[in-house]
C-alpha cells in the first residue's frame, strides 16, 4: 500500500516538473520572439497555479531549466559613484561592500534581474503607447519605474551617509556590449542601461 | 477497458520504480552530499551574508527584495507578525544559526526527517528574502532538500540508524525520480539553448564568459561554436546517453567536465557542485566500489 502511495505521489510530481519545464520553455521562447505569453489550453492548467503554488515553492520546481538557454544574456554590473559639492568623484565602487566571491556573483546576478526588470517594462511602454491601454496597465508600469529608482537609490544611501563631503552619488547599471558588436579580441565595452542620481539626504 | 490500461500502466510503474540494491548508498550520498553543499555554500557566503538577510544592513530593504516575487504573500504576513511582536531582529540572528544547525544534523542523519523539513522551510525563507539574487543553485538546493524530506535519507549510516535501530528495507526505488528529474531538466534545459542560434555560433558562450574581470572575452569564435554546439548536443541528449549502460559512464564524465568548467569560467561554485552531486547520486556507479572493498576484505 505504502509503495502504490509513492508511486502516485511521485508520477504526480514529475509530471509537474515534466509541465513546469515544458512551459518554462515555450514561455520563455513566445516572449522573446512575440513579446507575449502563449496560450496553451491544456498546458495553463497544469503549470503553477493557485492550487499548486504552495508545492511548486516548497518542492523548488518553480523554476525553469533553461539554464543560460534562449537569449544568454552578456553581464551586468552596477556601480556606484560618490560625489563632492562640485562634482568631483570622491570614491567609487562595483561592490557594495561585498567581499566574497560567492556575494558578489549573486550581485551580477541582481544587475541581471534589474536590466531584464527594465526591459520588460520598456516592451509594456510599447504595448501602452501602441495601444489603447488600460488604466492598470499604466499604474504597472509606473509602479516598475518607481521600483527601478527607489531600488538604484537605496544601493548608494547608506554608504553616502558615511562619506564625509559626500553630497550626492549616481547609480549605474552597466552591461558589456553584445559580443555581435564587439571586435574580436579587444576588452569588451560597458554601456549605461540606467542610471540614478541623488542627493544626500 | 480504460480499467485494464490503468492497471497496466500502474504495473509498469510499479516495476519501473522497484526497490534497487544500491539504494542505501544512493540514499547516504544524496543527504551527506546535499548538506555539506548547503553547509559550504552559506558559509562561504560569511560576512556578506548580513548584506541580503538582515534587519537593517541589507544592500535594500528586505521588502523591496521579495516584493515583486510570488513570495510576497507568504512573506508579509510573516514579517508582520515578527513585527508585530517585535522578533524581527532576534528572528535574522537565530534564523541563520538553526539553518546551519540543521543542516549539520541532516549531515549525520541525526532526527533527519525533522532536520530535513527545518533546513527546507528555513532555506525558503532566507533565501527567497532576497530572491532577486537568487540563481539556479538555490532552487536546486530547495528540491534537493526537499528530496531528502521525502525520501527517507537518514536510514542508512546515520546516527537515526544507529540510535533507533531502523529497519533496512525498501521497496521503492527513490533513485529513480532523480533519474528522471535530472533526465527533464537537462533535455528542456537543451530545447532552450538548441532554439537559439547563439548557442549554434558561439555568441551565447561569449555572453556567458565574457566580463571585463577575466579575459575569456578572447576566445576563438571557433572556440565558443564548438563549445556552444557541444553543451546544445549533450544536454540535448543526456537522457538517451544515460540510460544506456554502455554510454552513461563517459555521459557523467562529459556532465560533470561541464560544470567544473562552469564553476571554473563563471565562478558558479555552488550551482555546479549541486549538480555534480545530484549526476553522482542518480546514475554515479555507487555499488562497483562498495563490491570491490566487498571482495577485496574476503
Amino acid at each position: 500500500m505504502k509503495k502504490r502511495l509513492f508511486i502516485l505521489l511521485f508520477s504526480v510530481h514529475l509530471l509537474l516538473v515534466f509541465f513546469q519545464a515544458l512551459w518554462a520553455t515555450i514561455d520563455s521562447y513566445w516572449i522573446y520572439h512575440y513579446n507575449e505569453s502563449p496560450y496553451v489550453p491544456v498546458l495553463i492548467h497544469l503549470k503553477q497555479n493557485s492550487h499548486t503554488e504552495l508545492y511548486y515553492l516548497m518542492s523548488g520546481i518553480n523554476t525553469g531549466y533553461g539554464f543560460y538557454g534562449i537569449k544568454a544574456s552578456s553581464e551586468k554590473y552596477l556601480k556606484v559613484t560618490f560625489l563632492d559639492s562640485s562634482e568631483n568623484v570622491l570614491k567609487s565602487d562595483r561592490y557594495f561592500g561585498l567581499s566574497t566571491s560567492n556575494g558578489v556573483s549573486r550581485l551580477k546576478g541582481f544587475a541581471s534581474y534589474l536590466a531584464n526588470h527594465i526591459g520588460e517594462t520598456e516592451k509594456m511602454i510599447e504595448i501602452d503607447t501602441s495601444s489603447v491601454s488600460s488604466e492598470n496597465l499604466q499604474e504597472i508600469i509606473q509602479f516598475r519605474k518607481e521600483y527601478i529608482s527607489k531600488v538604484l537609490k537605496w544601493l548608494g544611501k547608506n554608504e553616502a551617509s558615511n562619506i564625509s563631503n559626500c553630497v550626492s552619488y549616481k547609480v549605474d547599471l552597466l552591461t558589456i556590449v553584445p559580443e555581435s558588436d564587439r571586435q574580436f579580441n579587444t576588452k569588451p565595452k560597458l554601456y549605461v542601461i540606467q542610471k540614478g542620481y541623488f542627493p544626500v539626504q | 477497458m480504460l480499467s485494464k490500461k490503468a492497471i497496466f500502466l500502474f504495473n509498469k510503474l510499479d516495476h519501473f520504480f522497484e526497490g534497487n540494491r544500491d539504494e542505501n548508498l544512493f540514499l547516504t550520498f544524496f543527504r551527506v552530499g546535499v548538506s555539506l553543499v548547503a553547509m559550504i555554500e552559506i558559509a562561504s557566503l560569511g560576512v556578506d551574508l548580513h548584506l541580503f538577510f538582515s534587519l537593517s544592513e541589507t544592500l535594500i530593504p528586505q521588502e523591496l527584495m521579495y516584493l515583486e516575487s510570488g513570495y510576497f504573500k507568504y512573506f508579509d504576513p510573516f514579517y508582520q507578525f515578527l513585527e508585530n511582536y517585535g522578533l524581527t531582529g532576534y528572528f535574522y540572528y537565530v534564523s541563520i544559526s538553526a539553518y546551519f544547525l540543521s543542516l549539520f544534523f541532516l549531515l549525520i542523519g541525526l532526527f533527519t526527517r525533522y532536520s530535513a523539513v527545518i533546513s527546507l522551510i528555513l532555506q525558503v525563507i532566507i533565501f527567497r528574502s532576497f530572491v532577486p539574487f537568487n540563481y539556479g543553485y538555490d532552487y536546486f538546493l530547495t528540491m534537493s532538500l526537499f528530496y531528502c524530506v521525502v525520501f527517507p535519507v537518514g536510514k542508512y549510516s546515520s546516527a537515526d540508524s544507529e540510535i533507533f535501530n531502523l529497519k533496512n528495507n525498501l521497496y521503492f526505488n527513490y533513485r529513480r525520480v532523480l533519474q528522471l528529474h535530472l533526465a527533464i531538466a537537462y533535455f528542456f534545459s537543451g530545447i532552450a539553448k538548441a532554439l537559439d542560434s547563439g548557442w549554434w555560433n558561439g555568441r551565447s558562450v561569449w555572453n556567458a564568459l565574457a566580463s571585463i574581470d577575466n579575459l575569456f572575452y578572447s576566445f576563438s569564435p571557433f572556440i565558443l561554436a564548438i563549445t556552444g554546439i557541444a553543451t546544445v548536443f549533450l544536454e540535448l541528449t543526456y537522457s538517451f546517453w544515460v540510460m544506456n549502460s554502455a554510454t552513461r559512464k563517459y555521459v557523467i564524465i562529459a556532465i560533470v567536465l561541464m560544470h567544473a568548467s562552469i564553476a571554473i569560467t563563471m565562478g558558479l561554485y555552488a550551482f555546479s557542485s549541486i549538480m555534480i552531486v545530484w549526476n553522482i547520486a542518480a546514475y554515479g556507479n555507487l555499488l562497483e566500489k562498495n563490491e570491490s572493498i566487498y571482495v577485496e576484505t574476503s
